[in-house]
């Protein structure tokens, strides 16, 4: 059973991705994206991260795709395929990510491969909670003041110069 | 099994990193660096896993929280631009690599 979800999961979050690069409007990339986004949610709660499914599903899927659908549908996309022209550079930048891919999927079919029993609640909220105040306070807070920094950046550089 | 969701995940940075050298519409380089940070994401779920230690899942929790912040300043960069340049194009913004912005 566990075979089962992995496989139609990872096929859909390889597909949404795939989506993503090939699509000729941004909108349905986005679209194809938010299926790859829920697929990897569902790899999480396969690894036993239930809290992390449920930040996955409602911070990205939710709201950062739903941002992102929302600000393009402001603009008037012409439908001109944006592609970068073959050239031989482009290629060679495509094909050294892809041998090095090929070189860790090689390595990859050395490792020993198996996961251990989990214990009891690992990834539940309370517990990831505690972990996260007691262990990852500094973080957290850095987190929260690089979050605010963003929200001033923006208002600064979309309300500030611009009006004058 | 590991190294199944490894792979996943291998592949999915290697698409992200595709979409980013072979596309010039600027939202879907936008999008394809979000696809990089999830590949990143779900590889530091993967080894919480394997270790059957909590670190991992709390960085996914702080790279989640980085995007987001990366989300709503590239957004708002973006529209500016296209205020600017009325294009989507990414040829079109080299006032950065060509030092001469106005």
């Amino acid at each position: 059973m566990e075979n089962f979800l992995f496989i139609n999961f990872s096929f859909l979050a390889i597909l949404g991705a795939l989506g993503l690069i090939s699509f000729k409007a941004p909108i349905h990339g986005a679209l194809s994206m938010i299926v790859s986004l829920v697929a990897i949610a569902g790899l999480y709660l396969l690894l036993y991260a239930k809290t992390l499914f449920l930040i996955q599903i409602v911070v990205y899927a939710g709201a950062i795709m739903v941002l992102s659908v929302f600000v393009m549908m402001f603009f008037n996309i012409k439908s001109d395929s944006l592609w970068a022209k073959f050239s031989f550079i482009q290629m060679l930048q495509v094909a050294l990510p892809l041998v090095v891919f090929g070189f860790l999927a090689y390595w990859l079919s050395l490792m020993p491969s198996s996961f251990e029993i989990v214990p009891d609640g690992f990834g539940d909220i309370a517990l990831l909670g505690k972990y996260l105040f007691f262990n990852w306070g500094f973080s957290f807070e850095m987190i929260s003041l690089l979050l605010t920094a963003a929200l001033v950046g923006v208002v600064a550089i979309l309300k500030g110069k611009n009006n004058g | 099994m590991v190294e199944n969701y490894i792979f996943v995940a291998i592949l999915l940075f290697v698409i992200g990193i595709c979409g980013v050298i072979l596309r010039k519409n600027i939202f879907t380089i936008f999008m394809s660096i979000e696809l990089m940070l999830n590949a990143v994401a779900l590889l530091f779920a993967i080894f919480a896993r394997v270790n059957l230690n909590l670190d991992g899942q709390v960085i996914v929790m702080l790279v989640i929280a980085i995007a987001a912040a990366e989300a709503s300043f590239g957004l708002a960069l973006i529209t500016l631009l296209h205020k600017s340049k009325q294009t989507l194009n990414i040829d079109s913004f080299k006032e950065l690599k060509d030092g001469n912005a106005s």
